[in-house]
């Protein structure tokens, strides 16, 4: 049983194209974490701002994910790619900048992007009535407006699971190991999101 | 038969391929002949296709660099914090080594510097004792003959001419109480109704005052010990024996020697080194009749004053 793990760990090590750029950063070697940096800014800047919406937010968040990754890389095992584990953190952080957040607007008073929670767990937020015509909103630009506006509207578990797996095209394992969650809790988490975002993006854009 | 919405929950996992092939067969049936779930089922391909096709977001061109000095920052830090956290001990344990040391030494020479008295404060026995015994010997000698010493004149009063009663030797050697001594300086430095007396002698006079303060100044500077040591020595040729004691205490390597009459006596000091006083005090004896020193003697150099007196006057 040690034995296989041992394997396992060593395999997903040689699988890691960041294995060698990840132990440098563990001897200290802060150039060695500027390649990494620069690796793999955009991305986690996309899943951070898909997650957020706002891109002050997002940078803010970005820049903290990394701090602590780089902090925190010693404890580093290479039981998952450098890349999945960087970007776990990412979520993390930005799932706790959208608790502040929401802690803040609670003090300041409910607001009307406020998530309602469904029968089954799903969050999600009533479409304004002042909301200009839809048939406007279906110009390009500014349709992914709308669909960034809708993806806020879920849940952030179910939001998660959609950013990584219909905007990212992470795997279900990927996002199993990024997540820390189970297979089936994946898949159910992101069925659900995508139902309540076709009946979002219907209820804002009408035909899609 | 599978209901709509049994079908309808499948859809997202048919849109995925994640379905078994026996439930993939089944939606695709089912969507084939009902238009509902086949619009559903295009509304979700829409939507995973929106999502898809959402557009990439530049992160600020200033994102990495911040983030780097950020990280630059920790990375400094880190051995910062392990030095902060030794820095105080690769400093403090040499100067504290180096201040215990600085403070032992001071200890030691404080110590050094006041044991003498200590130990004289201590054991004051033997020598009092020796002290004692001399002072007891020649009271005992001439019992009943001798009167004890004289109290110390409370005012200055002329010395006669005429040989006087000369204190006893018991009272010559009572040179230990430093208040008697100070009071025989009173008595001697105090003024003397000049007589008629020649040029030489008030010449003399002012070389004994200008001796007394040089000794004074002495014992202000401390070169040698306060109080000096008094040796009575009783001969019949007085002068002669002065000059002679005045040469053997220059062979004897004493300096600021001094020689002066008063009172009928010859009085020579100078200053010598202590260990020196013994063996001068046996070749003093063969001039005269010397008086032995007290023994507890001051380290170091001392004054003497050797009274060279008549055998009479004793």
């Amino acid at each position: 049983m040690f034995e296989t793990s041992i394997k396992v760990d060593e395999t997903t090590q040689a699988a890691d194209e960041d294995h060698d750029l990840v132990t440098a950063c563990q001897k200290g070697d802060a150039d060695a974490f500027g390649v990494l940096v620069a690796k793999y800014q955009k991305k986690a800047f996309n899943i951070a701002f898909r997650m957020m919406g706002d891109y002050d937010e997002t940078a803010d968040t970005v820049q903290e994910a990394f701090l602590s990754a780089f902090r925190s890389i010693k404890k580093f095992r290479g039981e998952a790619k450098f890349s999945t584990w960087l970007y776990g953190i990412c979520v993390n952080q930005a799932r706790n900048r959208l608790k502040q957040a929401r802690r803040r607007s609670l003090h300041e008073g409910t607001s009307i992007d406020e998530p309602i929670e469904t029968e089954d767990g799903c969050h999600v937020l009533e479409p304004a009535d002042d909301d200009p015509p839809p048939d406007e909103q279906l110009r390009v630009k500014d349709l992914q407006g709308t669909v960034q506006e809708c993806i806020g509207r879920l849940g952030e578990e179910f939001r998660e699971v959609l950013v990584l797996r219909d905007i990212h095209g992470f795997s279900y394992e990927e996002i199993r190991d990024i997540l820390d969650i189970p297979d089936g809790t994946v898949k159910s988490r992101l069925f659900r999101a995508r139902d309540v975002l076709r009946d979002s993006l219907k209820g804002k854009i009408g035909d899609l | 038969m599978t209901s709509c919405k049994d079908i309808k929950a499948l859809l997202p996992a048919y849109s995925d391929g994640e379905l078994s092939e026996r439930d993939r067969q089944l939606v695709a049936g089912h969507v084939a002949v009902c238009a509902d779930c086949s619009s559903l089922l295009a509304d979700l391909r829409k939507t995973q296709l929106l999502l898809g096709g959402l557009e990439e977001v530049e992160p600020p061109p200033w994102l990495a660099q911040k983030i780097m000095a950020h990280v630059r920052d920790e990375a400094d830090k880190e051995p910062a914090f392990f030095k902060r956290l030794f820095y105080p001990l690769r400093v403090k344990i040499p100067i504290q080594a180096f201040a215990t040391v600085l403070i032992a030494g001071l200890i030691v020479y404080l110590y050094k510097g006041v044991n003498p008295p200590y130990e004289a404060a201590r054991t004051p026995a033997p020598d009092q004792a020796a002290y004692e015994k001399v002072q007891e010997k020649p009271e005992a000698s001439s019992a009943g003959k001798v009167p004890g010493p004289p109290p110390a004149p409370k005012s200055p009063e002329p010395v006669p001419e005429a040989a006087p009663p000369s204190p006893p030797a018991s009272a010559r050697l009572d040179v230990g109480t430093r208040q008697s001594e100070e009071k025989e300086l009173v008595l001697r430095s105090a003024p003397v109704p000049a007589p008629a007396v020649p040029d030489g002698a008030m010449r003399q006079r002012e070389m004994e005052e200008a001796h007394k303060q040089a000794f004074s100044a002495k014992r202000a500077a401390g070169l040698t010990a306060a109080t000096p040591v008094e040796v009575t020595l009783q001969v019949s040729d007085l002068k002669s024996a002065a000059r002679e004691v005045e040469d053997l205490l220059r062979e004897t390597g004493a300096w600021n020697v001094q020689r002066e009459s008063q009172d009928g006596s010859e009085s020579v000091t100078g200053e010598l080194q202590r260990e020196k006083i013994g063996p001068l005090v046996e070749q003093l004896d063969d001039i005269g009749d010397a008086m032995p020193v007290r023994p507890d003697l001051p380290p170091g150099n001392v004054a003497i004053r050797i009274r060279v007196v008549p055998n009479d006057a004793r």
